[in-house]
C-alpha cells in the first residue's frame, strides 16, 4: 500500500520537477475557509496564551493561501497537502470515493490558460501511468459540455432558465425536486447523461455554466466558464480553471457564496481579505488545478473503493 | 424519512406508484454544487433500466421488501424457475427481472428471491460461486493485454471467464458475482 503511495507521489515531484515548478507549503488550519455553498469545512477554534478565542476551520483545498503566493510573484507552484470535508462520510459498506479527509494535488502556473492546462493535466496523468507500468496511448476526449448539452436538451446552455431545465429533466425522464435550484437541476442531467457516458478511457469536460464558475473566469463571450474536469474511469479525477484574478469580481462572488451559506443555514466565514488584495497582481491567464491524489492512486492501482488505499479510512478510526 | 443517502443495492423506491429497485449506485458531488446519489434503477413491473440522480437532501419513499432461500431449477421461454427448499413452492421469473444476473444460474444454486407484497421482484445472487470448467483452450501465449497472463474458458452453465492459463478442463473454479471475475481454482 505505501510502495504505491510512495511510487505515486515520487512521481508527482518528478513530474513537476522537470517543468520547472517548486512545491509550496500551505496552512491547513485558517481563519477564512472556501465558502462554496455545498462544502462543509471543519470548525474548530484557536485559543490564545492570554485566553482570548478565535474562530477557525481545516481548509477544503489550499486554493486560497496558493493564490496569495502567486500574487506574492510565485510563478510555478505546486503542492500536496491533506484537506478536510466534513459530511463526505459514509458509513455503509459500498465501495467509496469519499473519504472526509484527502490527499490533494494542487498546482498553478502563471501565464498559461486551461487548454495548454489541459494538455499539462494528461500529461502528468500520463506520466504517472507510465510510472505504474500502464499505458494510455490514446489521447484523452476533450468534450464540450455547451455542445454536449444542446444535443441531449436542444438548449443553449448560457440562455436556459431554470424551468428550461426542469423541463429537459423531465423530458429525459429525470426527477425533480420543487426546492431544486439552477445548479441543482443542471447536475441532475450531468450526472446522469453525461458524466456515465464519458469514454472511460479519459476525458475532459470543458466550459461549465456561469453559475458554476466558482473561481474561475469566463470565456472570452462571457458565455462560460474557464473550467474543466477530467473523469477516468467514470471518477473525477480533477477540477481546474483559468483563475479569476478581479478582487472586486472575486469578492461579489463570496458574498454570494456567504448569502448562500446563511440561506441553507451553514456557518459563513469572513472573506480572506489578504486574498481580495493579492488577487489582482496574479497575471492573466493563470492555470490553476485540483486533482484528488487517492483517487488517481485508486485508479492506479485498479482499488474500487477508497478504503482500499487508505491505512486508516475514517470508517474505522469513527465507528 | 429516508433520504438518497440511505440508498443501498436492493433498495426499493416507490416514485409515483411505480416501484424502481436500485441496481447500482454511487455518491457524486459534482464539482461545487450539492451532493447527489447516481443510481441505476430498475423498474419492477417493466424491466425497464433508467439512470435517476436524487439530490443528497430530498425525501424518498422505500418500500418494504423481503428474502426468501429458494435454489434454481431451470430456465425456459417462460422465465426461469426457482423452488423454496422447506415448502417446496416454487416462483417464476421473466429475464428482465433478473437482467444480466442470469448469465451466473445453473441448476441448484442458492439464491435470495426478494419479494415485495409476497411478489418475486429480484433476485440476489451468492457472492462467490463455483463452476467446473467444461471448455478450455490450449493457452500458448495466453492474453497479455493487461499485464496477466489469462485465457477464456467455458463453464458448466455457458458462463465464460478469464483465468490464470494453469487452468485446466475439469477443473472447479470459484467467480466473483459482483465482477464476474475469477477468484482461485478449488482444489480436488
Amino acid at each position: 500500500m505505501f510502495q504505491d503511495r510512495t511510487k505515486l507521489s515520487e512521481s508527482i515531484r518528478e513530474f513537476f520537477r522537470l517543468r520547472g515548478y517548486i512545491e509550496v507549503e500551505t496552512p491547513i488550519l485558517v481563519a477564512s475557509p472556501d465558502m462554496s455553498p455545498a462544502l462543509s469545512p471543519f470548525e474548530t477554534e484557536l485559543v490564545a496564551a492570554d485566553g482570548t478565542t478565535r474562530r477557525g476551520a481545516l481548509i477544503t483545498s489550499p486554493e486560497f493561501s496558493m493564490k496569495k503566493l502567486l500574487g506574492e510573484g510565485l510563478q510555478k507552484i505546486y503542492t500536496l497537502t491533506k484537506v478536510f470535508r466534513n459530511s463526505d462520510f459514509f458509513v455503509d459498506d459500498a465501495p467509496k470515493q469519499h473519504n472526509p479527509e484527502f490527499t490533494m494535488l494542487e498546482w498553478y502556473q502563471q501565464g498559461m490558460g486551461y487548454e495548454a492546462g489541459m494538455d499539462e493535466t494528461e500529461s502528468l496523468v500520463k506520466f504517472c501511468l507510465q510510472a505504474f507500468g500502464k499505458e494510455a496511448l490514446q489521447p484523452f476526449d476533450r468534450v464540450h459540455i455547451p455542445t454536449r448539452f444542446k444535443e441531449l436538451t436542444g438548449l443553449e446552455l448560457c440562455d436556459a432558465g431554470a424551468e428550461d431545465l426542469r423541463t429537459a429533466c423531465m423530458s429525459l425522464g429525470l426527477t425533480t425536486d420543487p426546492a431544486d435550484t439552477w445548479s441543482d437541476l443542471f447536475h441532475r442531467i450531468f450526472v446522469t447523461h453525461m458524466e456515465t457516458k464519458l469514454p472511460k478511457a479519459g476525458a475532459f469536460v470543458y466550459d461549465f455554466p456561469k453559475q458554476q464558475a466558482a473561481l474561475s473566469r469566463l470565456t472570452p463571450d462571457g458565455k462560460y466558464a474557464e473550467r474543466f474536469e477530467l473523469y477516468i474511469g467514470g471518477q473525477e479525477l480533477c477540477n481546474a480553471f483559468s483563475e479569476l484574478t478581479d478582487g472586486t469580481e472575486q469578492r461579489r462572488r463570496f458574498e454570494e457564496e456567504q448569502a448562500e451559506r446563511t440561506r441553507v443555514g451553514k456557518p459563513s466565514f469572513p472573506i480572506d481579505e489578504e486574498l481580495i488584495r493579492l488577487l489582482p497582481s496574479v497575471r492573466q491567464p493563470t492555470f490553476g488545478n485540483a486533482l484528488g491524489v487517492d483517487r488517481l492512486l485508486m485508479l492506479l492501482t485498479g482499488a474500487n473503493s477508497i478504503e482500499d488505499i487508505l491505512a486508516f479510512p475514517a470508517r474505522k478510526l469513527f465507528t | 424519512m429516508p433520504s438518497p443517502n440511505d440508498i443501498k443495492k436492493g433498495t426499493v423506491i416507490n416514485m409515483n406508484g411505480d416501484l424502481w429497485i436500485v441496481v447500482e449506485f454511487q455518491r457524486v458531488s459534482p464539482g461545487k454544487g450539492s451532493s447527489f446519489v447516481r443510481t441505476r434503477i430498475r423498474n419492477i413491473r417493466t424491466g425497464k433500466i433508467q439512470e435517476q440522480a436524487f439530490k443528497s437532501a430530498e425525501t424518498l419513499t422505500f418500500e418494504d421488501v423481503a428474502y426468501k432461500n429458494m435454489q434454481y431449477l431451470f430456465g425456459d421461454q417462460t422465465g426461469y424457475t426457482f423452488m423454496d427448499n422447506v415448502n417446496y413452492e416454487q416462483v417464476s421469473m421473466s429475464g428482465d427481472m433478473i437482467g444480466d444476473d442470469t448469465k451466473y444460474l445453473k441448476e441448484g444454486l442458492p439464491v435470495m428471491i426478494m419479494t415485495h407484497n409476497e411478489n418475486p421482484i429480484a433476485i440476489e445472487l451468492p457472492k462467490k460461486i463455483h463452476y467446473k470448467v467444461t471448455s478450455s483452450p490450449m493457452a500458448i501465449k495466453g492474453d497479455t493485454a493487461g499485464g496477466n497472463v489469462t485465457k477464456e474458458v467455458t463453464l458448466d452453465n455457458g458462463l465464460t471467464a478469464h483465468v490464470p492459463i494453469f487452468i485446466k478442463e475439469g477443473e472447479t473454479i470459484v467467480v466473483n458475482t459482483e465482477t464476474g471475475d475469477y477468484v482461485e481454482r478449488v482444489s480436488a
